[in-house]
């Protein structure tokens, strides 16, 4: 698009004709638009860059929430290691894996907030420090080893499943818990307004919006979810479609004549922020997308208007900037210039190379495999919960007709379960969705299998689920977003004016010529 | 060597006036309770929903739950002009010899001082909604500890709850 300005500029320039200033003057209003998406883009910039100068230095607060969200948002952004953060973690992370509790008793999301900002200072999470601690096993498929992921409610799933997708994880056979063990428990919790909260039976916004993010990456896969809810005891059959389509209508609803969000009855900087962050991840347009628009007010509206001349956002309008506010609004404007420059999502790292959880880093290369120190199953370990996952399962009809004439694709799902008989007793999901011999193979998109194994009293179940995700034009890939369109129109507008400009010369030429 | 002996004594007995030595009630028992008179209040810490809820609580911590769940019953302290909900709880645990463990303001992402554990009840230590949340007057405070402060008459609770329900009743 700027290289088409140019051209037709100079094209200008070279032209001697005289009655071009129509021409010029459209050309160059033109191109004022066109810009403007680019000018977009540089307004953040400076937004970011004064937010994040304004948080410094945070490496005396390495390995807390006071400093490693700064710490991600400039890895994050300036994609780069924040000076001397990766050695301070490394030295807080080992002295803190030489107790009991490692990171911590109860919370698991110690883990995924430090493997998220190591992840941003180009760091490998299956193997950190010289005694390669595996923090992805450790704090998330693993964890249950230890205490329950839902020890400290709902945030320590949603940040487990953000972690874990944040690369490529590969969840090995022996793992505690699989991706559909936490997304089940994440869903069962969902409250009647179709939001999610840590507790009670009303939805909040930030624990709603991080759900969704969490979620995002399940959105086009049809596989459906039976399962019993935590607030109301119905059993229900949803997709994770579904699910976040009903949490984003709670969202819509919930917005405020300003834009913005509130929580517990206060309207504020990070519930705005956590929406713009859940809202690209999701790849929605939020300057356009009349859901999210209240009186001509966006989400950003809402966000940038917390700003201060510190560059430090507030955590309440007209207030004095606070750490935490800052960190958020910084985390959901990367967010926003990611989505609109094409990139991957916030939390998304899966363009960096760790295959089967091994870095591609050269350092770290060797002996990796074999190496991790994770948190092993230990049969003995008396302090064991119960793993649970209280699925209904019933078996279903077909849901399209088989024998229908056109060309659609038919399938049908067939959802079973196998219980243990033992102490600790576990249902599992699997489903088999059976394609309907019309369907070839190029309408196809990827098949997930989700294999687990669980060894107890010499018996041994072996789950799968196998998903299919169709391919759905427009859905194809979430990260790519969708043109505005005051990005669209100039173009066209642009081009056609350089297209006449060229036949009018033409034109022109052949007139002198004659 | 007379003058080297001198000088040795002068700088033990210099040494010795700067320091404080106290006996471990001494230092224990430390208490503005005789300060100017007037202004006073009251604080209490207790945990009586964890008697109603303890299978959920973390192993090992039985022995440090009260048969009464009253860690510290009703007690009036004098207060200055600044003291604050923080300072008053301060000064009562350490009188108390109760456990406490505090994260400083400039440690978290909200800039205020918060308690994270009194008698080793931790947040999370008895289920995903357990905590300690403090009220002034029967009513909840929507600011850290360290920015509430105090006038005569008021009186603390400090309620270790497990619940939702245990925050609205």
């Amino acid at each position: 698009m700027f290289l088409t300005q140019l051209q037709l500029l100079s094209l200008l320039l070279v032209n001697k004709m005289k009655k071009l200033p129509t021409f010029l003057t459209i050309m160059l209003i033109v191109s004022l638009f066109s810009f403007s998406d680019k000018a977009l883009a540089d307004d953040y910039d400076d937004i970011i860059e004064s937010a994040l100068l304004y948080r410094g230095d945070v490496t005396s607060a390495v390995g807390t929430t006071e400093g490693d969200w700064a710490a991600f948002a400039y890895g994050r952004y300036y994609n780069s290691e924040m000076p001397g953060y990766c050695s301070a973690l490394s030295q807080d992370v080992k002295e803190r894996y030489k107790s009991e509790n490692k990171l911590s008793a109860a919370k698991s999301t110690e883990w995924h907030r430090i493997i998220l900002s190591l992840l941003a200072n180009g760091k490998n999470p299956f193997s950190f420090t010289e005694e390669n601690i595996n923090l992805m096993a450790d704090g998330t498929y693993n964890r249950g080893y230890t205490i329950s992921l839902g020890r400290q409610g709902i945030n320590g799933w949603i940040w487990s499943l953000i972690a874990l997708d944040s690369v490529n994880t590969e969840i090995p056979d022996n793992a505690y818990y699989s991706r559909n063990d936490i997304i089940i428990e994440i869903i069962k919790q969902q409250t009647p307004d179709g939001g999610f909260a840590l507790s009670g039976t009303v939805g909040d916004i930030d624990i709603t919006a991080n759900v969704i993010t969490a979620l995002a990456p399940y959105y086009g896969n049809s596989a459906l979810y039976t399962f019993e809810l935590n607030k109301t005891g119905d059993s229900v059959t949803k997709s994770v479609k579904n699910i976040i389509d009903e949490a984003l209508i709670f969202l819509s609803n919930s917005q405020l004549a300003t834009g913005g969000y509130s929580s517990f009855g206060t309207e504020n900087c990070e519930s705005s922020a956590q929406i713009i962050t859940a809202l690209c991840t999701m790849g929605i347009d939020i300057y356009s997308d009349n859901r999210f628009i209240k009186n001509g007010k966006s989400v950003v509206d809402a966000v940038l208007s917390y700003r201060n001349s510190d560059g430090g956002f507030s955590h309440l309008s007209g207030g004095v900037s606070s750490i935490q506010s800052t960190d958020q609004a910084a985390i959901a404007l990367i967010a926003i210039d990611r989505l609109y420059s094409g990139e991957t999502p916030v939390y998304d790292f899966s363009n960096l190379d760790f295959s089967n959880g091994n870095p591609n880093d050269d350092e770290n290369i060797s002996d990796n495999q074999n190496n991790t120190s994770s948190t092993l199953p230990n049969e003995n370990n008396t302090n064991k919960p119960s793993h649970t996952i209280t699925s209904v399962i019933e078996q279903y009809e077909p849901i399209f007709d088989n024998n229908s004439d056109n060309n659609e694709n038919n399938y049908y799902s067939e959802i079973y379960t196998n219980q243990i008989n033992s102490n600790i007793t576990t249902t599992s999901v699997s489903s088999n969705i059976v394609i309907n011999s019309n369907v070839t193979e190029s309408s196809m998109k990827s098949e997930i299998s989700d294999k687990k194994s669980i060894s107890k009293n010499n018996t041994t179940t072996v789950t799968y689920t196998t998903y299919v995700t169709e391919s759905n034009s427009g859905q194809e890939n979430k990260t790519k977003s969708k043109l505005p369109l005051f990005i669209i129109i100039p173009t066209t507008v642009s081009a056609v004016c350089g297209a006449g400009l060229i036949v009018y010369q033409n034109f022109m030429i052949r007139k002198e010529i004659k | 060597m007379k003058k080297c002996f001198i000088s040795f004594i002068v700088a033990f007995v210099t040494l010795f006036s700067a320091c404080s030595i106290k006996s471990k009630e001494e230092y224990y028992n430390y208490s503005e309770s005789n300060i100017s008179g007037g202004d006073s209040v009251t604080i209490e810490i207790t945990c009586l929903s964890v008697l109603d809820n303890m299978d959920m609580l973390d192993s090992g911590l039985e022995d440090y739950i009260p048969e009464d769940g009253i860690i510290l019953e009703k007690t009036e302290y004098q207060i200055k002009e600044n003291d604050t909900v923080y300072s008053v709880l301060s000064r009562a645990v350490r009188e108390n010899q109760i456990q406490i463990e505090v994260q400083g303001s400039e440690e978290n992402a909200l800039s205020t001082v918060y308690v994270e554990g009194i008698n080793y009840l931790y947040e999370f230590s008895c289920g995903s909604e357990s905590g300690w949340i403090y009220k002034v007057n029967d009513e909840y405070a929507d600011k850290g500890c360290d920015s509430f402060n105090l006038k005569d008459g008021d009186e603390i609770q400090w309620i270790y709850i497990c619940s939702q329900e245990d925050f609205n009743g």
